[in-house]
Parts: C-alpha cells; structure tokens; sequence
C-alpha cells in the first residue's frame, strides 16, 4: 500500500481537532475477521479448518488458502463466526460487524486453540534457544507480531519479564501471547 | 473440531432510518395485537420452566433394564436383573439397580412407549432431539439450539456463559444447531468436573495458574503501546470492557460457576465423584445461574456385548447423580422452574444375546423405549403409555419424539408458531406442520398442567 494515508501512525501526535477531521493520524478500527486470522495463522503457522453448511459440493481448503480468499460464503470456520464474518446473505455493508466482545476477547486471551497455536509456533523455538539475550528475543517477537521493532523502554520490560525467574521458554510464549492480545495487534497490524 | 464460544450477539447495527422503520412497524403490529390478542392468550402456552437439563444417554440404555422393567418376561429377557424394584409412588417399579432414584420417583415421569423405530445412532440421535426425520432439504436444529434461539442472545439473554452449553464434550455425528448455523451450537465446555481444576475450555487453561494469568495480565498491560497513549479512544475504552468481561470470566465470577470447591463436600459426595455424578452439580449451578439449556453427554451406553456387567457398573453412577440432582432441585426450589429431560437415542433389544461375541449382550432398539421428564410443570410419579409384556412392541399410547419436544417446549412457553430462520427463506416452524407428515400423538397432557 503507497497511500500516505495509510502510512500514517494510529497514536495522534497532538489533540488536534483539524488533524484528526483531515486523516492526521490512522484511525483504529478492529481487523476484519478474516483478516485476523491470517495474520494469527501467518505468525505461528497453523491452519484454520473450515466448513460449509451447504452438503455438496464438498468443501475442501487448501492449508494455503487464506482465510480473505474463500470463494463462498458459506464456508466458515467458528473463529470467523466469533468475529462477525458477514454471512453474505446481503450484499450490506452493515452485514459485517468489527465490534470487540468479551467472547472474542476471551477466546484470544484463554482458549485452548489460541494456546495450541501459540505452542506451535516455530518462532517461539528458535527465540528461547539457550543463548540468546532477551533484547534479540523482544525484536524476534516484535518483529514477527507487530513488524515493528521494540522501543528501548519495551525492551526493558521484557528483560524485567525474564528475570522474575519464569522459564525462558514460557517467557516468550507469554511475550508473544501479550503481543497477540494488544490493541496495537488487534487494531491495526 | 471443537467449537468455542459462539456466544453474544453478532448484529449489524442499526441504521437511523432502520430504526424509523422498525418504529412504525411497532406501532402497526400494536393495533394488529389488538386484533389477535384473544386468540394469541388462548394459544400462548404457560412459561413455568426457565431452564432444561437434559440427560443424554448417548448409545442408547437399555429399557428393561432401567425404566421399563419386565420381570415376567424370563431369563432371556432380563438376565440376571429379574426383580425390579418399588418406588415411593405405589404401582411404579423401576430397575433394581437405581435405589436412589425409587426413592424420587414422585418427581419425575416415565414415559414407557417411545417409538421411532430407528435402529441407527445418527439417525435416531436427529429424530429423537430434533422431532424431524432425516433426509429432507434441511438439516433441523436440536432442541438445545432451538431454545439458544429463542432464550439466548437474541431473546435478551445477557449472561457471560453462553445460553446453551454442554458437559463436557459436543454430542458428534450428529449437528446440533442444523440450519441455525454455528451460532447455535453449544459452548462444550471439555475438561473434567470430576477433577480439581475442571478445565472449561476459555475459562479455566489447563497449566497456568491464577497467579501467572494475572503475571501475564499484567505484562500485557506494559506492553500495550495504544491503550496506553490514547485510553480514551473509543475503540481502546470497547477493548478494554471486553478484556474486563473476559477476566470477569477467567479469574472471577463466571469462573466461580464452574469450581466446584465452591459446594459443600458432603454433596459432592451424594451426587458421585464421578464425571456425570460432578456434571449434574455444574448443570444445577449452571441453571441457577441463568443458563437456560444445558445437556449433560452421557456416554457408555451402547451395551451390545455383556450388558449386564455394564449396567452393574454404570447404573449406581448414574442413580447417584440424577437422584441427587432431582433431590438438590427441588430442595432449592429450582425443580418447578426446570426440565430435566432423560434419554438417548433408542432401547435396546429385549431378548438378551446370549451367544459370543455378544456374550449377554443388547442390540439397537427403536420399536420402543423410555425416556424420563422432570420438573418445570410437568407432573412427576406417572407412567405414560406402555410396553407388550417383552418390552417389544407398543403397548399402549405410543408416544413420538416429537410429542416429548413440543411438550418441552409449551413448557417453556416457546409458542409452536414460533418461526425459524429457514436458509432457503421458507417459513419453518419450531414444530412441524400437518403436511410435513411427521408421526405425534400430540402433547403429554396427562403429566402437563391443564
């Protein structure tokens, strides 16, 4: 995307009235379902598996496919459900609904999918490998969850993670699970 | 593939003129209800249940051996099982094998004459809890998603834990929610409630501790760049009441629903330290919390090789537990406001199969069976209808599956014209109509207030 617009930071530089009427700063809005889930699946590598409740023909996707490009909507998945996938029984816009509820809160923070994607992550390996500093750990994950490096006062605070004794691995199990379950991650990725 | 937490409300919101438009169509339908509100309150069934236990027998429990006892029949048909015994309600007698429940037997009512006769699992499974036959254009929901529908999100229903659940683990084969879509589904809660902790998908994760849950909270809380430098923004003030909500779940009240160090030893203890013995507590605790349908999924009852060992060593399990659960609710009070509906999907075969492989063993079937209601208005210590003297055929007032839902269903005050959202925009009702040619010998008036 080249558009300047959405360049921009989400976080306003000032509390300007006029900036933010002319698109100073990137508005946040939640990530679209199918959106969300590509980006979860893309970072720990896993798969969704998706149904149709329309019998025939059978529905069959591709690990590869993802999520933004099923050709049908009636093939869905209960993340997609959760997260207010339009069902395309209109064409409205108003079909889709982007709001965040507790349920989905829940599922990101607390579900047993949630925690085996994160588990499975092949990222979460290489970062606790026995000799690697918890700076090059908090880049790793930044940059594979939120593609941004870490500023020094983040860095700080994972560093402060590590030493309340916590093994390193469920370390950055934790780090990329709080990273996950942030606004800036949910909001605009 | 489990599901999870389909639960609240996914509605579009609601446009000025939307709004407009459903106003002016209130204020008509008000000048309509004028109209019809006599013929309405004649049909309008009474809403004395609130909530639905239902026990499902998955497999299919032998008749004789549990409610419909044949004792007469010989050797060949009740095995070793031939004395069955009286309940505190003269003229009943159940399997000997369930004391506790002879001693409830005024609560609940034992229908002896259910018939579909369907000797397949899925099948039977979709006839039984869903009233319709297979095979047609739509795949119809259970009663479970029925009443999600019509008492859950849509209907007002506000609760954290979603409107239908079940312990522990989704029924398989078999779609509960049908054309309803996932929504509708229940929230399995897996895990165990026999163990300390019970691990309810979402709510309690198995390996992490209060403590780290509020560790990582908290490092969450550090890390979190955006609700930092701008907590006011709408967006942010949204995320941080669900992330509220979901801790109200995860480490407070909606958590506390499910612990059950929360009741007293002794009860535990009466209700059976067994999965289904602690499941029936969590069903007690989650209808006094408001949850209005919850199946407890019973398995281990497709008995085809040596039946008797298994109801030897199933029956106490599930005396004590569906025993004590009538006993506890009606001790709070909360048996007149709730169903407990017990069944699976058929019988089985009266005349035992003595030979191997079966080695005493029972088959599939559906010419008859029982199934057992409970509370919520209906009338308990009556027998509906009867088997032959074998526990073969129908004796007497053959009784449909879908008499037993309809009849759930007036309980709860869910009117048979109740329409469905039918994917292929055909008006479908909750109860089928005269020209879907589906068997019923109508309602249970015999045990249903007049």
């Amino acid at each position: 995307l080249n558009s300047h617009t959405y360049q921009l930071a989400s976080i306003p530089a000032g509390n300007n009235a006029e900036a933010a009427a002319n698109f100073g700063s990137y508005p946040l809005r939640r990530l679209d379902a199918e959106v969300l889930i590509d980006a979860l699946d893309q970072i720990t590598g896993t798969n969704e598996s998706y149904s149709s409740a329309i019998p025939e023909p059978y529905t069959f996707v591709p690990d590869n496919l993802r999520s933004i490009a099923l050709p049908d909507g009636s093939i869905s998945s209960p993340f997609l459900d959760l997260f207010g996938r339009p069902p395309c029984d209109t064409g409205l816009e108003s079909e889709r609904n982007d709001h965040i509820t507790a349920a989905q809160k829940l599922y990101l923070l607390n579900s047993s999918q949630m925690q085996r994607k994160i588990e499975q992550c092949r990222m979460i390996g290489y970062q606790s490998s026995s000799n690697r500093p918890p700076a090059d750990i908090a880049m790793g994950i930044y940059l594979g969850v939120l593609s941004r490096y870490p500023t020094a006062e983040e860095v700080a605070i994972v560093q402060d993670y590590f030493k309340s004794g916590i093994s390193k691995r469920q370390g950055v199990v934790d780090i990329t699970w709080a990273l996950i379950n942030s606004t800036e991650f949910l909001y605009r990725h | 593939m489990s599901t999870f937490l389909n639960f609240e409300a996914q509605r579009p919101r609601i446009s000025r003129r939307e709004a407009v438009r459903r106003a002016l169509l209130a204020a008509g339908g008000l000048v309509l209800a004028k109209h019809l509100s006599f013929r309405a309150f004649a049909a309008e069934p009474s809403a004395q249940a609130k909530a639905v236990i239902q026990i499902w027998m998955w497999g299919g429990p032998s008749h004789i051996d549990v409610f419909d006892p044949k004792p007469d029949a010989g050797y060949d048909y009740c095995g070793p099982l031939k004395s069955p015994i009286e309940t505190n309600v003269s003229g009943i007698r159940i399997g000997e094998l369930m004391p506790l429940l002879a001693k409830q037997a005024d609560k609940y009512s034992i229908i002896r004459s259910m018939t579909h006769d369907n000797n397949g699992h899925e099948t039977a499974s979709y006839i039984v809890q869903t009233g319709r036959q297979p095979g047609g254009r739509l795949v119809y929901p259970c009663v479970g998603a029925v009443v999600s529908k019509t008492k859950g999100y849509d209907a007002g229903y506000k609760g954290l834990i979603p409107p239908y659940v079940v312990l522990t683990e989704p029924q398989g084969r078999f779609d509960e929610a049908g054309f309803l879509g996932s929504r509708f589904r229940p929230f399995s809660t897996g895990g165990n409630p026999a163990q300390t902790p019970f691990a309810v998908e979402g709510v309690v994760a198995p390996g992490i501790t209060e403590a780290h849950q509020k560790d990582r909270r908290e490092l969450m809380h550090h890390l979190d760049s955006f609700a930092q430098a701008m907590p006011q923004d709408p967006q942010v003030v949204a995320a941080t009441q669900a992330e509220n909500m979901a801790y109200d779940m995860i480490l407070g009240d909606g958590a506390k629903v499910f612990d059950l160090s929360q009741e007293k030893p002794e009860l535990r203890e009466r209700y059976g330290k067994s999965k289904f013995g602690q499941s029936c507590l969590v069903a007690r605790r989650l209808v006094e919390h408001g949850v209005p349908y919850v199946t407890i999924n019973y398995g281990g009852w497709d008995t085809h090789k040596e039946n008797f060992q298994v109801m030897r060593r199933q029956l106490p399990e599930m005396d004590k537990g569906f025993a004590t659960l009538l006993q506890d609710l009606a001790e709070r009070g909360l048996l007149s406001s709730t169903i407990v509906w017990w069944g699976g999907e058929f019988g089985r075969t009266p005349k035992v199969q003595w030979e191997a492989p079966w080695n005493g063993g029972r088959g599939h079937w559906g010419k008859v069976f029982s199934e057992v209601v409970a509370g919520g208005g209906f009338k308990g210590g009556q027998v509906i209808g009867a088997s032959d003297a074998r526990g073969e055929e129908v004796k007497d007032h053959p009784v449909y599956p879908i008499d037993v839902i309809g009849s759930i269903y007036t309980q709860l005050g869910i009117s048979h014209q109740t329409k469905l959202p039918n994917p292929e925009g055909a008006d479908t009702y909750v109860m089928p109509r005269p020209e879907e040619g589906i068997k019923s010998t109508g309602l249970l008036k015999e045990i249903m207030p007049a």
